[in-house]
């Protein structure tokens, strides 16, 4: 089937997101692992698109990790969620817009759930309440930071300053994208071209001149599955299904991972370090792996922003190879230096992975 | 090579680009009406084996279509040939002959 | 009808995840822990849909129940919009009600996570935070991480985040004042009841099972908990 034929189909897929006014809360795997994408996220949205985002100091984790391994119970996650909106009200904000992909499900599964049982929504106010004294609304829109960046996605390709396209050869870089189960498999109509032909991180690669791939286990989980990475004894179950992912993709040579979620974009960047050093494998056939990018460094990357104020720096997948294909320009000396230029050492090197230092 | 202390597991996994669909396409040529089966499960359901053991018919066909087949054959010593599937099956699958051409093929191996 | 089932009944996201199951399986097809372990969802939903409660309390006791990685792919594909990772969030809730789930190996676990996870939004208001994340419990984040960790202040200011700071930003100290308002939430809700039945239940198990019993990571029972894996049992099928 024709890519445009497909689009026809999932029209249904497509959502309303605000187009400003945003009320930005984090994600606990995206802050402590890839603090700069949420900051490459603030910076495109305020500096480079001028839209208000508004962020308060108030706001906890949504609890969501914690009820996905058993630790939180559904009332407690659903009166700390409401805190959460009673914060944004007391801001004066109405679109909510998280940075993470397991509170974005956590979201959708509680607006469904006090669709369909008024009284969980009684019932937790009636607990915010007496916690706390807040009362709180049900934003007016909902919206991933993903879905965001995809509604202002030719908005950047007109400013860009690189784009997605091999600089040797001049051809669209090839792209997998991986969009995390909880932003659409619960709730297709929720997520952007739904949980088949996801399109809300496709709809950036076209828009910015790649090649998205719909390689056979494009679906998969990446095998977080909460308990199943957390305890060491379940980690074989973790790193089988990302190694799944990639021994699907290999043979159509991606020049990289995009990823949606900030777990997945973890386990798809370190799980091909421990497989190279547990099984001697490698993909994407010059030893360094494919590089995994979060949406915002793909987006940063796109307007010209410094790899290294954006974290790529973190990566335990070289980036340096895509940055040489795009024609990025960017100081090699200045990854593993402090912002005032101090010289932090360097990383020790894996033993199988090819690295660059 | 470093230990992690836990490795990727593939206990389950096939893939079916790579495995031995030698039975699986035998069995569509001896007895076309193995491509049928719509795994609903009334031949477990009914399986007079069954009651007595933890053969699935149902499972078996499974097996032979993931390549898994060792292990059909083995399930396939389980059942009794009483015919009683034939009777339930809804897609008219020939379960019992099936189960003789599974059989037989185990011979000739 | 048994007392379990009504049990689960009254949990909404049971309700919630079974209409009426066909049985078709192909949640079993789709569902990446079915591939690692002898697990099958279209087997448990079938069991639950049964309304036997002694199969029931087999489940609440097993280790079936925790293979699950809660992916919700399931849900996606399933003919009749169930969701068995729904119904297993019920049964894992049973599980630690009654106290059953100290009896399986993947059961016990939840010790673990409870510290790991619960522990630190009680401690921080965060899930995950960066100053537990060692090296020693995640080998596989690499020696990248290691760098990252070394030089923490440094890399984290050159990537904007606001480490151990006041006002917003990533990293940031949650003030106490919104700690404080979590945990009334913990306790108001259950929450803290909830993290307190894992220790007590685990402490119970540990001494039956004659290991050592005490808080952070170093005791015999945690140690067990987290490492064991009789892999051979789990996919024997």
């Amino acid at each position: 089937m024709k890519s445009e034929g497909k689009r026809k189909i999932w029209s249904d897929y497509q959502k309303e997101i605000a187009d400003d006014k945003f009320y930005y809360v984090r994600s606990c795997i995206r802050q402590n692992i890839w603090p700069g994408s949420e900051n490459t996220y603030l910076r495109i949205l305020r500096d480079i698109l001028g839209k208000d985002v508004y962020e308060s100091e108030h706001h906890t984790t949504c609890t969501g990790i914690g009820y996905h391994t058993e630790v939180v119970p559904l009332d407690t996650l659903q009166t700390v969620v409401a805190r959460n909106f009673s914060l944004m009200r007391e801001a004066g904000y109405e679109n909510y817009n998280p940075s993470c992909v397991t509170s974005f499900g956590i979201y959708t599964e509680i607006f469904d759930t006090w669709h369909h049982f008024p009284e969980e929504k009684e019932k937790t106010r009636k607990f915010l309440k007496e916690a706390t004294g807040r009362e709180f609304e049900i934003p007016k829109n909902l919206a991933h930071t993903s879905d965001v960046i995809y509604k202002f996605r030719n908005e950047i390709a007109a400013k860009a300053k690189y784009k997605f396209i091999n600089k040797h050869t001049g051809k669209p870089l090839k792209v997998v994208d991986h969009i995390g189960c909880h932003y659409a498999k619960m709730f297709p109509a929720k997520g952007i071209g739904g949980a088949e032909y996801p399109y809300v991180l496709a709809g950036l690669v076209e828009a910015w001149g790649g090649e998205v791939i719909d390689y056979p286990e494009r679906r998969h989980c990446c095998g977080f599955g909460f308990r199943q990475y957390f305890v060491k004894a379940n980690r074989g179950y973790s790193i089988a299904a990302s190694k799944k992912k990639f021994e699907s993709m290999e043979p159509y040579k991606p020049d990289f991972i995009i990823t949606n979620c900030p777990g997945c974009n973890y386990f798809l960047d370190r799980w091909q370090y421990a497989l190279a050093e547990m099984e001697g494998k490698t993909y994407g056939g010059d030893g360094y792996g494919i590089p995994v990018l979060t949406y915002e460094e793909a987006a940063g990357l796109v307007c010209g922003l410094d790899p290294w104020e954006m974290g790529m720096q973190m990566h335990q997948v070289s980036v340096e190879p895509l940055l040489d294909k795009i024609g990025v320009e960017y100081d090699p000396s200045k990854k593993y230096k402090g912002k005032n230029g101090e010289d932090l050492g360097k990383p020790e090197l894996p033993n199988n992975l090819k690295f660059v230092e | 090579m470093v230990n992690f202390g836990y490795s990727p597991l593939s206990v389950h996994i096939q893939d079916i680009d790579k495995v031995d669909l030698g039975l699986s396409n035998q069995l569509a040529k001896d007895d076309p009406s193995f491509l049928l089966c719509i795994a609903c499960g009334s031949c477990t359901a009914t399986c007079t084996a069954g009651k007595f053991t933890n053969f699935s018919f149902r499972q078996m066909c499974h097996s032979i279509r993931r390549g898994e087949n060792k292990l059909a054959i083995s399930e396939s010593e389980k059942c009794m040939l009483c015919g009683k599937c034939t009777l339930a099956c809804p897609r008219n699958v020939n379960t019992r002959n099936i189960i003789r051409l599974v059989r037989k093929a185990n011979q000739n191996i | 009808m048994g007392k379990l089932f009504d049990r689960l009944n009254s949990d909404v996201r049971f309700i919630e995840g079974i209409k009426a199951c066909i049985n078709c399986g192909t949640c079993t097809a789709i569902c990446p822990a079915a591939e690692v372990y002898d697990y099958h969802p279209r087997n448990l939903v079938d069991i639950v849909q049964s309304k036997n409660d002694e199969a029931i309390e087999e489940l609440l006791k097993g280790d079936t129940i925790w293979y699950c990685g809660e992916c919700m792919s399931c849900k996606t594909r399933c003919p009749r919009q169930n969701a068995p990772g729904l119904v297993i969030q019920a049964l894992r809730k049973l599980s630690i009600e009654t106290g059953l789930f100290v009896e399986s190996e993947k059961g016990r676990q939840q010790l673990t996570v409870k510290r790991m996870i619960g522990d630190t939004i009680i401690d921080t208001g965060y899930c995950v935070h960066f100053d537990h994340m060692s090296l020693e419990v995640f080998p596989e984040q690499g020696p990248v991480w290691q760098w990252v960790k070394d030089n923490h202040n440094e890399v984290l200011e050159k990537v904007g985040a606001n480490y151990k700071g006041t006002g917003p930003g990533a990293l940031r100290s949650i003030p106490k004042e919104d700690l404080d308002e979590l945990h009334k939430i913990f306790e108001v809700t259950g929450g803290n009841k909830w993290l307190e039945k894992i220790e007590h239940d685990s402490a119970q198990k540990a001494s039956e099972m004659g290991l050592s019993y005490e808080g952070g990571n170093n005791s015999q029972y945690f140690k067990e908990v987290f490492t064991r894996n009789n892999q051979e049992k789990h996919t024997k099928s």
